[in-house]
């Protein structure tokens, strides 16, 4: 397997394919979005954890050619520790109070940790595997093996696998890569954790 | 399917149609749904929508299973998983791997003691049994440990997910034995949630009909033990049926709505087919996601006209009977699938009076008129995640 592209993200910065760069102050994926120059109004409909998975992806796959064919060779299967948290909190405070209850259904529909991948999915025209798992920490060895299970599918070729994790009162974390099924075994548990330790190889 | 067979030792379910697989398959045969008022869940729209809860309250359902405490999700797992543990004669599940897809969690507990903890500041209430997680580690406690547990949770498609992702298991040799479905029971915060999206019906649920005004949310568990052929051999164990196919593809067009021309639902469908090998003339019956919202239901009938043109195979939604039990569905209808496969009946579609413009005939009849040897069971979520899983009462 081999890993194409990479990017980082923590409160120290950003890394992308090792270069990096300081992160906006305020809500990063928005200064980048409006920074970038996007176009893409749903965007801003997105809770936290959609805007900083699919910023994310926005930067780790702008060179890519024929972007937005629609394919079903690609999956995305992320992984965090909080699920949906930052949107549930919010949600939670539409049913609160039983004088002003007023449940959103535009926060409701994101009390769901896999609508991220969804989101990622919708933007790119992806139509392959997507996955969401909830795991304790970071786990380089679950994410490398969840990926070579995921390609043992011949229809599968690529995926988008990572870490994107977010919750109240804590800083974004993530490391989104991009892998396929070539042979170059630079994939793997050792790279993945000197990726998420140090942001670059 | 290449590689390993994965086939079928064992099924357990729970659902607003009864507690096993003898219950269940009682009231299919006699057409008798379990969507009534709402019974057991505190809730201030108790007959304003009609739902399919299992008929019991907790306390009993604790009772049933000797237990002190444990909420409603984890005990519905539970009775699930026994029924299918004990049927394919497994009483030790340490080299057994659980996988449960849930959403629901154990958020319906969390619900009955919040209000007063947050009267109460400096009070810590317990939400260890919370998460998703929590739940799938109960069940595996009161079985005293699985080799490996994890838990899905991708919405409606999180059982099938995991049935897919247990065969895959199997499949690349990592284990033997796996046992995989879902649990889930009514709470406030989706039935609230799903209500401000205007998708509840206030009527009993009429999937694939032109009338057709939403759903009815159910709750329950649905498990299958599946193994590989070697394995199933190696015990002696009998072999109910095979896991021949599934897939897995992303809709890409809404959050919440499918896409009108059914793009996930179709490729799901195909991808099933391909690894089975078979074509859509090979399939005998399709258990429809079928949830009864216009939007599924039309998106739904598009993908299937698709893949199978005008000649399409009989296809109904067993939501009319159980409701639509979210994340536990795929397991609970495999279950059902399992057992059109060994009784060789066809489930009927209830409430259905009008077809839909451009839409499908779903099954009245419930006697096949030729052999049901392959079926798909279709369970599709929001996120536009979207799985086929593809059930035969034979290998390919």
């Amino acid at each position: 397997m081999r890993l194409l592209q990479y990017i980082r993200v923590n409160s120290e910065g950003i890394w992308l394919n090792g270069r990096f760069s300081a992160l906006p102050t305020g809500d990063w994926a928005e200064a980048l979005y409006r920074q970038d120059g996007i176009q893409y109004p749903k965007f801003f409909k997105m809770d936290h954890l959609c805007r900083i998975g699919w910023m994310a992806s926005e930067l780790l796959l702008a060179g890519e050619n024929d972007r937005f064919e629609p394919r079903t060779d690609r999956a995305v299967i992320l992984f965090n520790r909080s699920g949906s948290l930052c949107n549930d909190t919010q949600y939670q405070t539409t049913i609160q109070d039983p004088d002003n209850y007023f449940p959103s259904p535009a926060l409701f529909v994101y009390t769901l940790p896999n609508i991220v991948t969804g989101e990622i999915a919708i933007r790119n025209g992806y139509r392959g595997e997507t996955s969401c798992y909830l795991l304790p920490d970071f786990d380089a060895g679950i994410l490398v093996e969840t990926s070579r299970q995921a390609l043992q599918d011949p229809g599968t070729r690529s995926l988008l696998t990572g870490w994107v994790e977010c919750a109240p009162g804590q800083s974004d974390d993530l490391l989104l890569c991009l892998v396929d099924a070539e042979t170059e075994e630079n994939w793997n548990e050792k790279n993945l954790l000197q990726l998420y330790r140090y942001g670059h190889l | 399917m290449k590689g390993t067979t994965v086939c079928i030792t064992g099924a357990g379910i729970v659902s607003a149609i009864g507690f096993g697989k003898e219950e269940t398959l009682q009231a299919l045969r006699q057409g008798r749904s379990g969507i009534a008022p709402i019974r057991y869940l505190e809730t201030t729209h108790a007959d304003e929508f009609p739902s399919g809860e299992v008929k019991a309250d907790t306390p009993s359902l604790r009772r049933r299973l000797g237990m002190q405490d444990g909420n409603r999700t984890t005990l519905l797992g539970i009775l699930a998983i026994q029924e299918a543990l004990q049927q394919a004669g497994i009483t030790d599940t340490r080299t057994v791997s659980l996988l449960s897809g849930t959403t629901v969690g154990g958020m319906e507990e969390t619900e009955q003691h919040y209000a007063e903890a947050l009267k109460h500041p400096g009070t810590t209430i317990s939400i260890r049994t919370h998460h998703c997680g929590a739940t799938t580690d109960a069940m595996a406690a009161f079985f005293g440990g699985f080799r490996h547990t994890a838990t899905l949770s991708t919405a409606c498609s999180s059982a099938a997910n995991a049935i897919l992702r247990a065969a895959e298991m199997i499949q690349s040799g990592r284990t033997d034995i796996c046992i995989a479905g879902g649990s889930e029971c009514l709470s406030k915060f989706h039935l609230n949630g799903f209500n401000s999206l205007m998708i509840l019906d206030r009527r009993p649920c009429r999937p694939f009909d032109a009338g057709r005004a939403g759903l009815n949310l159910g709750e329950g568990a649905g498990f299958l033990v599946l193994e590989s052929e070697v394995s199933a051999r190696r015990r002696k164990a009998a072999v109910l049926g095979w896991l021949n196919g599934y897939g897995n593809a992303c809709d890409a067009f809404h959050q919440t709505a499918s896409s009108p021309e059914g793009e996930g639902a179709f490729l799901a469908m195909r991808q099933a087919l391909e690894m089975a090998g078979l074509t859509p003339a090979d399939i005998d019956y399709i258990n429809a996601h079928g949830t009864g919202t216009p939007n599924n239901d039309a998106s739904e009938s598009r993908a299937v006209l698709r893949l199978f043109g005008g000649n399409y195979p009989p296809i109904s939604s067993t939501k009319a009977f159980t409701g639509h039990t979210t994340s536990a569905s795929g397991g609970i209808e495999a279950v059902i699938c399992l057992l059109a496969l060994q009784e060789q009946f066809l489930p009927q579609n209830l409430h259905f009076s009008e077809p839909m413009e451009g839409g499908l005939l779903p099954v009245q009849d419930q006697q096949p008129k030729r052999p049901v040897r392959h079926v798909l069971c279709n369970a599709f979520a929001f996120g536009g995640n979207d799985t086929s899983l593809l059930l035969s009462n034979q290998p390919v």
